[in-house]
């Protein structure tokens, strides 16, 4: 098994240095005759938001989930080309997967909650990796809650089902249960769709926070979401990445006409 | 006709198809409640049967069918959770899958006394385990496998996938999500569907009068060869002395006790399958 070590690559792009915690070269997925993911090449910068945009069916989430290989597990997928993470190869059949999704974590589209309370919820990765005492139990519990926003609406309530919870505050639980892990890259896929504006709002503040510590991957197809958020904006259409960069300068004056017409109408003629 | 009247038409049959369906069930518990319940007391339930069974009570084949069914359910577990697992988990191959559950149905399909001619000449003539009631666990384990591999593979197979992947995202390995998400969850649809096959297996005769039983003259054993007696061979005995109107009011008070376990193990199931239900909804 290839544990993986923190090489952080540099690669120089228009004149900075970035320290790209992710590296896409030429990823393509079919499952079975289905051709989902077409030469993406791309890099994730650390340490900031990088949002992917794109039509319904775009290959967004399919391209998400091939970076942490959930998609492992879907009948007849077939995955080539590179994704480096941290100058390793996740794609090679030898990895430890397992250990691999500890470091980069998951938040999915519609909050799970398993069957238990608010704290075990939040316990619920790490205490698979690792012993942990009471003490140590409580710590991570108030430590991630606070970071998820959501320590104040539930101290007093540990111990209570999380299913108790409002759609909006079992996503940021969620998020906790992640962060819990303690992984290097989160990946969300459009965790805001089913909520409200406020819970939305919610989340949106606490990944801005959040990325100072972490590198934050958000699949949305909301364009407003992705201008209030966004460092690094990539533009999916058709299972091809029509166009990659800085956030702020794609919305003022992206090159490709594509992605003109994607963000300014959300129609995309790919 | 006109569309109204077909409506009307079809949603009375309905009523009159499960009205047969009841009035068919109500009237066997109701002879079988008549004609049992006089026979009924403390002595029938605690005593041992006498007399080939004409005089005294059941205690002893009551003790022998509960020992059959518990050792062949403690048999039949692990094969059909394994099996739903696999099915449900790790097996990608359609072909495979349509394969092994109509293999598993066929199973489900093979008449009782087949179970037990089969063990009749595997367990008892070719291997030498002789007639005992761990042989009669066995066939009736075999006979119940589909029921509970089914059950358990719809209830393990109908978590939904994101509680899969979720765990997954976290660092779970494999296993470990089939242990702490997806069994915790499944487990309540396998005791539902292994409390349905014990009710079936209780009542069984044919597969089990071969090589588990002894008609009289047995208590609870002492070793796995030795044979038991139990309730659906007792009633059997006693119904071939049909002229003895004794044996005859044993044979209805021995059957209504039968149909009360039976009952019991389905009332569980349901009960079960109502909770599980109502968790999945949550």
């Amino acid at each position: 098994m290839i544990e993986y070590q923190a090489l952080k690559p540099k690669l120089s792009v228009v004149g900075k240095t970035i320290d790209n915690i992710i590296n896409i070269e030429g990823l393509q997925v079919w499952i079975k005759e289905n051709h989902i993911l077409n030469d993406i090449t791309l890099n994730i910068p650390k340490n900031k938001i990088t949002c992917i945009i794109g039509p319904s069916g775009s290959g967004k989430s399919s391209l998400i989930r091939s970076i942490n290989r959930i998609n492992d597990d879907i009948d007849g997928i077939i995955s080539q080309g590179n994704i480096n993470f941290n100058g390793n190869s996740i794609l090679d059949k030898n990895i430890d997967v397992a250990s691999l999704r500890t470091q980069i974590g998951m938040v999915f589209q519609k909050p799970c909650i398993f069957p238990k309370s608010i704290k075990e919820n939040v316990l619920f990765g790490i205490q698979h990796l690792k012993k942990l005492n009471k003490l140590e139990k409580l710590q991570i519990v108030e430590d991630k809650l606070k970071v998820a926003s959501l320590w104040k609406e539930v101290s007093h309530r540990l111990n209570d089902k999380a299913i108790s919870l409002s759609i909006g505050q079992q996503q940021r639980l969620c998020i906790a249960r992640t962060l819990a892990v303690k992984p290097e890259v989160i990946l969300l896929d459009e965790p805001t769709s089913s909520l409200d504006p406020l819970s939305t709002r919610a989340i949106e503040e606490m990944m801005v926070k959040l990325k100072e510590s972490y590198t934050i991957v958000f699949v949305t197809h909301n364009i407003q979401q992705a201008k209030r958020i966004a460092d690094n904006l990539i533009f999916i259409c058709d299972g091809k990445v029509i166009e990659q960069g800085v956030a702020s300068e794609l919305f003022s004056c992206a090159k490709n006409s594509q992605t003109r017409a994607y963000l300014k109408d959300e129609y995309c003629a790919c | 006709m006109n569309r109204q009247l077909q409506n009307k038409l079809f949603t009375y049959s309905t009523w009159v198809a499960v009205i047969i369906c009841s009035a068919i069930l109500f009237f066997l518990f109701g002879v079988i409640l008549w004609n049992g319940l006089p026979g009924i007391n403390i002595n029938f339930i605690t005593q041992e049967s006498s007399d080939f069974g004409a005089s005294g009570g059941i205690i002893y084949q009551i003790g022998g069918s509960l020992l059959l069914v518990l050792f062949s359910a403690m048999i039949c577990l692990p094969i059909a959770l394994g099996t739903a697992i696999y099915k449900s988990e790790y097996l990608k191959n359609r072909k495979l899958h349509k394969i092994i559950n109509t293999l598993i149905y066929s199973l489900n399909g093979i008449p009782s006394v087949i179970f037990g001619i089969f063990g009749l000449i595997l367990f008892v003539n070719i291997l030498g385990m002789g007639i005992s009631w761990i042989v009669g666990s066995i066939i009736l384990a075999m006979m119940i496998l589909p029921t509970v591999s089914l059950s358990t593979y719809h209830a393990i197979n109908s978590i939904p996938t994101v509680y899969r992947e979720s765990s997954l995202a976290l660092g779970l390995t494999k296993w470990q999500v089939i242990s702490k998400v997806l069994l915790p969850q499944g487990f309540s649809g396998a005791i539902t569907g292994l409390l349905i096959g014990v009710a079936r297996a209780i009542g069984e005769t044919a597969p089990i009068m071969f090589i588990a039983t002894a008609f009289s003259g047995v208590k609870l054993p002492s070793s796995f060869s030795e044979p038991v007696s139990t309730l659906p061979t007792h009633i059997l005995a006693l119904a071939q002395q049909a002229t003895n109107p004794d044996a005859l009011q044993n044979a209805w008070g021995a059957s209504l006790v039968l149909v009360m376990l039976v009952v019991l193990f389905s009332i569980s199931a349901l009960f079960i399958r109502l909770r599980y239900q109502t968790i999945s909804r949550r």
